[in-house]
Parts: C-alpha cells; structure tokens; sequence
C-alpha cells in the first residue's frame, strides 16, 4: 500500500454561531469568531490517497487526476467564500475547522476512482488544524482536532482528540 | 526530499532508539550516494519499472529494510516537490 499526499492551499471566511445558543452563549463559547461580519484564515489542505502501485505506470493514481479533482470538488466551492452562506454544508453547520474537514472528505470520497481516500487534513492556521478519517468500527469519518502541528515533518503528533 | 522513519525501544544507557550518526551515515551510503543526480531510468532497479516517486519509494524501503538492522523500519516518505509527498511502510494498510 502506497500513500500520496497532495497539498492546496484556499482562503475563506467564517464565523461560529449556533442559533440554539443564546447570544451570551454564542459570546461566551465562540468568543471574537461570533462576530456575523466574519474573519478569514489562509487554509492548507492535505489530501492523502491510498492504493497499490500500479505495475504498468508505477502510479498509484494520476496526480494530475487527483489535482483536478481536488480543485473541482473543493478548492472552487471553498476558495474565496464565506463558507457560511456561501457553501451548503454550512448553511446549518458551524464551518468549524472539524466540519471543514469532514465535509471536504464527502466531497472527495465519491469522486475519487484510482484510489482510496486515506486522510483529509486540514489546517486553520500553521499551529492548528483538524484530520479526518473514516472509523473503521462505525464506518463513519472521524476528525480529530490538534494544536501544535509541526507543518511539513513527516512525524506528526496529534495532541488532542475528540 | 527523503525521510525515514525508524523506531524501537529506547536503549538504557545510550537514551538512544539507535544511533543517529549510524542511521545517517547508512543513508548517505546506501541511499544518497545510489541515487543523488543519477538517471534512474539507467538504474537496475527502474530496468523494467518506471522511475516514478512511487517506485522510488518502494525502492530505498527495500534497501533500508534488507541493510539496516539497527531499528525497525517504519516508513520512507519522499517529498516531490512542497505539494506532493509519498509514503511506504511495506505492503499491506501500515499508515
């Protein structure tokens, strides 16, 4: 088994706010990402595919293939939003940084062919960032939320997880 | 860029899972001075397989595993360029 990662980048806006929640509520659990008017972050994404190397082309998928697809299925839809009214998973959703990465995983999954979706790993900021991937037990895509990522090492140790 | 991987039981008196010095001097041997501004395609190794990063990969796995026997060998990861990166950690779902 093979594993490719493929790296993007996106800006977008956002704001955290659950209807359910009071607005002293709002204020309290969502602090400065309350405010409706919203605020950006510069996001990298990091898709990784699996798969056997295939004997004839040595690829274990067409990166071209998979960078069409990732600018396709996500990169037009998030780039240069406002995740929150701009993209249907959040129009209900929080576009926390966990719902980002889940919903960039259903985005993915069922386009991709060649290969099978490993890890979507996206990050908010270069300390902070959310991985999802699917819980083998229930079928289900899980994320996994950390602070001090170490960007570009190839060890990464996940803090914190939920 | 190459990266790999080792682990182990950290060695008492040493604190060491295993010597650094050892691993790096193992790499530039066997891995850099094989392959640093070579044309893999005139490599034996990429005779009858593409020289993809994808083979490559499998390829510095295979020698670290077979020649390296101070650690257990987790995974090579290989950066292509800053975007894309490839990993092995031998056959079957290791990652």
């Amino acid at each position: 088994m093979l594993y490719l990662t493929r790296k993007a980048e996106f800006s977008a806006s956002h704001y955290y706010h659950n209807p359910d929640f009071t607005p002293e509520e709002n204020a309290r659990i969502f602090g400065k990402c309350n405010n409706p008017n919203g605020h950006g972050h510069n996001y990298t994404l990091e898709v990784t595919v699996k798969g056997a190397v295939d004997p004839r082309s040595g690829f274990v998928v067409d990166l071209k293939q998979l960078k069409d697809v990732m600018n396709r299925e996500v990169l037009d839809a998030l780039d240069h939003r406002f995740l929150n009214k701009e993209v249907p998973e959040f129009f209900r959703r929080i576009p926390t940084t966990e719902n980002l990465a889940i919903a960039i995983w259903q985005r993915l999954e069922p386009k991709l062919k060649a290969a099978q979706l490993h890890r979507v790993r996206v990050y908010e900021t270069p300390r902070t960032g959310c991985t999802a991937t699917r819980c083998r037990r229930r079928r289900t895509v899980r994320p996994t939320a950390s602070a001090t990522i170490p960007m570009g090492t190839g060890t990464t140790t996940w803090s914190r997880s939920r | 860029m190459v990266e790999i991987t080792v682990s182990g039981p950290v060695d008492e008196p040493t604190g060491m899972v295993c010597n650094l010095v050892d691993l790096d001097r193992f790499v530039g041997k066997e891995i850099i001075e094989r392959y640093d501004h070579q044309s893999l395609n005139l490599l034996p190794e990429f005779k009858t397989n593409v020289p993809t990063t994808e083979n490559l990969c499998v390829a510095i796995y295979e020698i670290v595993k077979r020649r390296f026997g101070q650690a257990h060998l987790e995974k090579v990861r290989i950066e292509e360029t800053m975007m894309n990166s490839f990993e092995y950690a031998g056959e079957g779902e290791k990652l």
